[in-house]
């Protein structure tokens, strides 16, 4: 927990990587990036304030200009990550052709973002703005050839200009004597295959005749048949030679400029790096920026330390939760909370919505600790070094599922000297609800007299008296009966709970009981209405 | 004869074989030397695993091939692409000159597509798919407008190798069909009423008494064959694409005995049947003898000896 911000189970609770995947980088530099991303940490609000106006900035801008976020996108998108053509270079390695072209292209790539970002005049990003290596680019563009293109060209070497050239006048002569040589086997009447290969049967007049030519020689055989070819003349063999040779020098000279060329990209190679390493943030700016548009997300603002209220947020919204209602046609309804530092308590029906309050706080804090704008109407709040959810898990390793939550908070609440979020969603709830109410209170109280921000749920009766905690409740069932509810629910279906809930979050000013809704929320999901009411005469007796 | 001709201006030829020492790679050879002066040429190997195939490849054509293939030195290197194969991505040239080359091209057929994009883009007027024949590189025949099957003798019984490339030029050139279901990815019957949906599970012959087509969508194996047997009556069954329906031999020819037929939503036309007389084991066949049985048995499609066409 120490280093961590979230650790694994908190990350899947508020659906981080659920957020993250709706970042949809363009390169795999972005990738990198976006795989790398780290928070700013309470002490880094400098850097987290710097980060946060370029998101909003950016995001403003490519919302008002479509053909530039187009031309972005499709040149950002071919950039590809060479840092490992780069790092060879830099240990001396001659690089291959390929990898001299695919930087020649990062270059070109690298020029066209240098003129969209200075197009705009973009002074927010100026220190993002490739430098670009121009000598290299003049270096890997000798000849006439194009500038997205790459071939080792004959002006890279006299010496390779003339063995191309021999072996280009060689080849001619000897396609001459090839077709020479089939007219003359067309011209003797015999068929050949398409380089002059005649296939016959072993044992066969054929395979007489042709074994005692001299004009031919046998090529290959199998058990049944032999392949001859004409015997070409000492010339041609001379000429076969010497392309052979040609070849082998040409290869040798190919590889000493690619070494000229590896030297060359070497002394650029840290400049290309950090070039790259602006490519990847920039698309990853590009990436977030294009989400938060379409949420429209609102620039967070960190608050100082010694601020009581540590969290503001209204009309807050999780935006992966909400992307789903918006499948099935559904809405999702903002939230509004405020909490001070230590504990506050959150009380309200089943399904009224805690849980996704508490993931909401979660998701949303850390969008903002990640620099980006986040999906709420406004949001301030305290700058934290952790953010912890706490939730009734699954067995494991020989833990029941009251133990992994116990061992959770211990990991958890360890880290005293640092400033987290605790959201704490009905704590010891499988536990009996005696002691269960007993460990609410005493880490509710505990939390309280901390520097972090806590927020538990729970159905205890009396919990928020008795640590003196501030009180939510989620609306709930609360404006209607029992009574209404059964009228309502006959012939309904199951769409009839998300119409009748009241997900709007109130602050409980006199401490009251809390809600008990649990039997209209059970006659809602379908349970039988006598065993319903049976439930309601074992509640009077209570 | 010429293949050129044969082709009637179609733009993407796969080139597939009945296995090793089929002559696959020197009918793409062969196209390529005779497309050289008629047409700007685009080439690339396809298959499971990235075929390795050593081509001769005529200046000025375009290749898909693996960035860590040796011959790209001799390349104009003019695209990069994110298309994946086991010896990196691919990348598209133009050959500055002759050369013979081993290439590696890509695996997936959507990979294959993205390619054939760039190639007409570059300009590209015919482009030739090196495909092995196994399910996943027969799928390149999807993109094509014309399938060559090369056909070898390396055939494990070799009594029967005329039989092997029968059934397999059989199983390419099957009917196409007149009707089909509108949503090609469930298993359907065609009944009075149309076309039902069914799952191979809850069949039963008796469910089955008036039907007398079915679609299949996916691989047809050998081993569903024994799903039709258990009907007790023959049927008809279509496929998506020939390339769809894998069957050795034997179960080809049992399944057309007992009276199955088999038919595809859609076709591409088998263009050609070219034929390598050696194999590879040193053994052979007489050329002239091989091509006159291979062109009878074929026929309507058309054969063409490699050793001297």
């Amino acid at each position: 927990m120490s280093d961590l911000f979230l650790d694994r189970e908190t990350r899947e609770k508020i659906e981080w990587d659920q957020f993250l995947a709706y970042i949809e980088v363009h390169s795999p530099l972005g990738l990198y990036y976006k795989n790398r991303l780290k928070p700013f940490f309470a002490g880094q609000e400098k850097h987290l304030r710097e980060e946060l106006r370029r998101s909003c900035k950016f995001a403003d801008f490519i919302s008002k200009n479509p053909r530039w976020v187009s031309d972005f996108a499709s040149n950002i998108q071919e950039a590809k990550d060479l840092r490992l053509s780069f790092k060879r270079a830099r240990e001396g390695m001659v690089l291959s052709v390929t990898e001299l072209f695919e930087i020649k292209r990062l270059l070109l790539i690298l020029d066209n973002m240098k003129g969209l970002l200075k197009s705009k005049g973009f002074s927010l990003l100026a220190k993002f703005r490739p430098k670009g290596a121009p000598g290299l680019f003049r270096a890997l563009s000798k000849g006439n050839q194009s500038p997205q293109t790459f071939y080792l060209v004959d002006d890279y070497s006299p010496l390779l200009k003339r063995l191309r050239s021999e072996k280009f006048e060689l080849k001619l002569l000897m396609e001459k004597e090839k077709e020479r040589l089939l007219e003359e086997l067309k011209g003797l009447g015999i068929k050949h295959g398409r380089d002059g290969e005649v296939v016959v049967s072993k044992g066969t007049p054929d395979a007489s005749r042709f074994s005692a030519d001299s004009r031919f020689y046998l090529k290959r055989e199998t058990l049944q048949t032999q392949v001859y070819a004409f015997r070409h003349s000492p010339r041609f063999l001379k000429w076969e030679s010497r392309i052979k040779e040609i070849e082998r020098e040409e290869e040798k000279e190919e590889r000493a400029i690619c070494q000229k060329l590896s030297q060359k990209v070497s002394k650029f190679a840290d400049a290309l790096e950090r070039d790259s390493e602006k490519v990847a943030y920039l698309d990853f700016l590009f990436a977030k920026s294009k989400v938060a548009v379409e949420y429209n997300g609102t620039l967070p603002q960190p608050v100082s330390t010694n601020r009581k209220t540590a969290l503001t947020m209204v009309d807050g919204v999780h935006f992966p939760l909400s992307q789903r209602l918006k499948e099935k046609g559904l809405k999702f309804q903002p939230l509004s909370i405020q909490l001070k530092q230590g504990a506050a308590l959150l009380t309200g029906a089943n399904m009224s919505g805690k849980t996704v309050l508490l993931k909401t706080i979660g998701l949303n804090i850390c969008i903002a600790q990640h620099g980006m704008l986040v999906p709420a109407k406004s949001f301030r709040w305290r700058p934290l070094d952790f953010v912890f959810f706490s939730t009734r898990g699954k067995e494991q390793d020989g833990l029941s599922a009251f133990g992994m939550e116990i061992a959770g908070l211990k990991r958890a609440l360890s880290v005293k000297e640092k400033k987290g979020l605790f959201l704490v969603d009905e704590l010891a709830r499988g536990t009996n609800p005696k002691e269960g109410f007993a460990i609410n209170a005493a880490i509710l109280t505990y939390l309280s007299n901390s520097d972090s921000l806590s927020l538990f749920t729970s159905h205890f009766d009396g919990l928020a008296k008795a640590c003196r905690a501030t009180h939510w409740q989620m609306a709930g069932l609360g404006n209607i009966s029992l009574d209404q509810v059964k009228l309502l629910a006959k012939g309904a279906g199951e769409d009839l709970m998300p119409k009748l809930m009241d997900y709007r979050l109130e602050k409980v000013k006199r401490e009251k009981a809390i809600p008990h809704d649990a039997l209209k929320v059970a006659l809602l999901l379908g349970l039988e209405e006598h065993v319903i009411e049976l439930a309601e005469t074992f509640l009077k007796k209570v | 004869m010429k293949v050129l001709p044969l082709l009637n201006g179609r733009q993407v030829i796969s080139v597939v074989g009945t296995g090793k020492g089929s002559g696959k790679t020197t009918t793409v050879n062969f196209i390529l030397s005779e497309g050289k002066k008629a047409r700007r040429l685009g080439v690339t190997a396809f298959g499971l695993g990235g075929v390795q195939t050593l081509l001769q490849i005529p200046e000025g054509s375009l290749i898909a091939l693996a960035r860590n293939c040796e011959v790209t030195k001799k390349l104009e290197l003019l695209d990069e692409t994110d298309a994946n194969s086991p010896w990196g991505n691919i990348v598209i040239g133009r050959t500055v000159e002759d050369c013979e080359a081993v290439i590696a091209g890509p695996v997936s057929l959507k990979d294959l597509i993205k390619i054939k994009e760039k190639f007409f883009a570059l300009g590209c007027e015919l482009m030739v798919v090196d495909s092995s024949l196994n399910r996943k590189s027969l799928s390149s025949a999807f993109l094509s407008q014309g399938v060559i099957l090369s056909a070898g003798i390396d055939f494990p019984d070799r009594d029967s190798l005329f039989e092997e490339i029968l059934s397999q030029v059989e199983m390419l050139t099957i009917l196409e069909a007149t009707s089909f279901p509108p949503s090609l990815n469930r298993h359907c019957a065609k009944k009075k009423e149309g076309w039902v949906p069914f799952s191979l599970e809850e069949v039963t012959p008796s469910s089955f008494e008036e039907v007398e087509e079915i679609f299949w969508p996916g691989a047809f194996l050998n081993e569903h064959a024994n799903f039709l047997r258990s009907l007790d009556f023959p049927l008809s069954v279509i496929v998506e694409e020939p390339w769809h329906l894998f069957l050795t031999q034997s179960i080809w020819c049992e399944l057309k005995k007992e009276g199955y037929t088999f038919k595809a939503a859609s076709r591409t036309p088998l263009l050609l049947v070219t034929l390598n007389p050696l194999s590879s084991t040193g053994f052979s066949l007489d050329p002239r003898d091989f091509s006159s049985r291979a062109s009878e048995m074929l026929k309507p499609v058309k054969v063409f000896d490699l050793l001297y066409e």
